[in-house]
């Protein structure tokens, strides 16, 4: 009863936060994920670049030891430095791919589900074209036209995903918009960007949050998965595709080469994940049965 | 009924009409000159030119789209600059690895999600559903190239249960459809375990239940009949989302399937390739939703409904 009491004297943010604690994965996982961001943005100041992209036969396939906790690759570069590097790549890029991706979608799927009519029309329709393809062909036609660098990724991955984000704030901005509050804020004749502004995105972003954040370990397993195909980021960039495509061969002689970069990608996009559904029930309580 | 079929039909020649223009301006835009790429660097002016012509590639864009739809239309993809093999040939050869292979992924996701989501939704709330729900995420997080490296290393190498690659048994199907359902499972397991949960609390299940039937029987007649909805409309959306990841079991495996022909094709530019790909990828998947959504219009009649009236 008293937990009760203390929630309802909170905010909106306060209560969410409140529920979202109480999810202990996803609240442990906002600490892990926290670290490992901090380990990969943080890496040029307790590891030398060169480690990672140095080639060094005389030292290749070192099994992981004190010096090398990751061991060393086929080229003899530690594997930890490799995988820290790589993930420079992965996560920000990611995170860059959802960012842009998110304004975008917010963007047009506001203007389509708030105006509906031939405005939502034809941007559905544009919309629809670009779903006709699985996302992993429609990114790689736009990796083979731009040429393959860590920008021209984001750019591909973030066409590709502003269909769905548009769908899911148009959906959800069609429900809101014929809510009282916004009748009542079109009756004082407020303007439609303002009302779009100040009462449909604070009311209907929940969702988009929600899956801007699950989305982004589907963006980060999709960057790799171009790398793997060697259509990502050129060597000897690391990458986190690119180190496993690099030492695939190898694996089944140096098991290492293969577990520990697949352990620290799964750790991350699996911390991602847990934070993205604890968001979703701290977010929507009904969900949560 | 048919006007429903004939409406929804015809909403799939704008998409095919977008895309495809889509892709050939894209392609046609990007850098480097693909006649000095297939004549190597010592050709004269005069040879580049020759085949410039002959590739139709001094011609505006836009014409070149026009006359390479009308061959399209025909039922001819044009032929691959590299080997000048007609791309229709290569691709009746390779579409039915993929085909398999994207269809045993779709049945094991099916399989696994349906039973594993019910089980977690039947528990809702004990161990079983927990460990259910984290594997299922776990599974989410893993990135298929790894997985599959992993099986393939693991069964095919060191156990030799399977085939390490190629096609040819059921048994090569194995490790690659598993690799690819990784992909769909987890969200196949979720989207059955909440729609479950939305029947589950229903009253003509208390009814069921209070009549004294088994929970076998409550729950496959009443329950998941009802819940399996919009966990079928998914099924669509599966395909497609394995169809795409046909690209890492096919390179992973090495399937000569159309996903590493398109993949081949993308790491040399060749152009006529990667667009004859990308639209027939296109024309599957568009038919594949119109069959689910015809499916669904038969099941449940308030679709229909809603278009004809």
């Amino acid at each position: 009863m008293k937990k009760k009491e203390k929630a309802k004297s909170q905010s909106q943010l306060g209560l969410i936060l409140f529920r979202f604690k109480k999810n202990k994965l996803a609240y442990i996982s906002v600490y892990v994920l926290i670290l490992i961001a901090l380990a990969i943005l943080l890496a040029p100041l307790y590891m030398d670049y060169d480690k990672a992209i140095k080639q060094n036969i005389s030292e290749r396939f070192i099994s992981p030891c004190w010096e090398h906790p990751f061991g060393t690759d086929l080229y003899g570069r530690d594997l930890l430095a490799r995988v820290i590097y790589g993930g420079r790549i992965s996560l920000f890029a990611g995170l860059a791919v959802i960012l842009f991706s998110f304004i975008f979608g917010v963007i047009i799927g506001s203007i389509s589900g708030y105006f509906g009519g031939w405005v939502d029309q034809i941007l559905m329709r544009f919309i629809d074209i670009f779903m006709a393809v699985p996302t992993i062909f429609l990114a790689m036609a736009i990796v083979t036209a731009l040429g393959a660098t860590p920008v021209n990724l984001v750019i591909a991955f973030v066409i590709c995903n502003i269909p769905s984000y548009s769908r899911i704030v148009r959906s959800s901005i069609m429900t809101l918009r014929n809510m009282e509050y916004v009748e009542a804020a079109k009756c004082c004749g407020t303007s439609n960007l303002r009302i779009i502004l100040k009462h449909i995105i604070p009311n209907g972003i929940g969702p988009v949050i929600v899956t801007a954040t699950i989305s982004l370990g589907t963006a980060i397993l999709s960057i790799s998965s171009l790398g793997f195909l060697g259509l990502g980021i050129a060597p000897p960039t690391p990458e986190w595709g690119t180190l496993l495509a690099d030492n695939r061969y190898y694996i089944r002689y140096y098991p290492y080469l293969g577990i520990l970069p697949g352990v620290a990608i799964i750790l991350t996009v699996m911390c991602v994940n847990f934070i993205g559904d604890g968001l979703r029930d701290a977010l929507d309580p009904k969900m949560k049965k | 009924m048919l006007k429903y079929i004939a409406k929804r039909i015809l909403l799939i020649i704008p998409v095919i009409i977008g895309i495809t223009l889509f892709i050939y301006l894209l392609l046609d835009f990007a850098p480097g000159d693909p006649v000095a790429l297939l004549l190597g660097a010592d050709a004269t002016q005069e040879q580049m030119d020759a085949l410039r012509h002959e590739l139709g590639l001094d011609q505006n864009v836009f014409i070149r789209y026009l006359n390479y739809m009308k061959q399209v239309l025909q039922g001819d993809l044009g032929a691959s600059w590299f080997n000048s093999r007609p791309i229709m040939d290569e691709f009746l050869e390779r579409f039915p690895n993929t085909l398999a292979l994207a269809f045993s992924a779709l049945f094991i996701t099916i399989v696994f999600g349906l039973s594993f989501g019910t089980l977690a939704a039947v528990n809702q709330n004990t161990p079983l559903d927990g460990i259910t729900l984290i594997f299922a995420l776990l599974f989410a997080s893993m990135p298929s190239f790894w997985f599959g490296l992993m099986l393939q290393i693991l069964f095919a190498l060191k156990l030799q249960w399977f085939p390490a690659m190629g096609v040819g048994t059921i048994k090569h199907m194995v490790l690659p459809a598993i690799t690819l359902s990784l992909g769909t499972i987890a969200n196949q397991v979720r989207m059955t375990r909440s729609s479950i949960l939305d029947v589950i609390d229903m009253n003509y299940v208390r009814t069921a239940r209070s009549k004294g039937a088994s929970e076998f029987h409550v729950v496959y007649h009443h329950v998941i009949r009802n819940a399996l909805m919009p966990v079928v409309t998914n099924w669509g959306l599966t395909f497609a989302t394995a169809f795409g990841g046909t690209i890492i079991s096919e390179t992973v495996f090495s399937i000569p399937g159309i996903s590493s022909y398109l993949i081949n094709a993308v790491k040399v530019r060749d152009v006529p390739v990667v667009m004859g790909t990308v639209i027939i990828v296109a024309i599957i998947v568009a038919l594949i939703n119109l069959v689910i959504d015809l499916i669904y219009a038969v099941i449940d009649p308030r679709v229909k409904l809603g278009y004809t009236s």
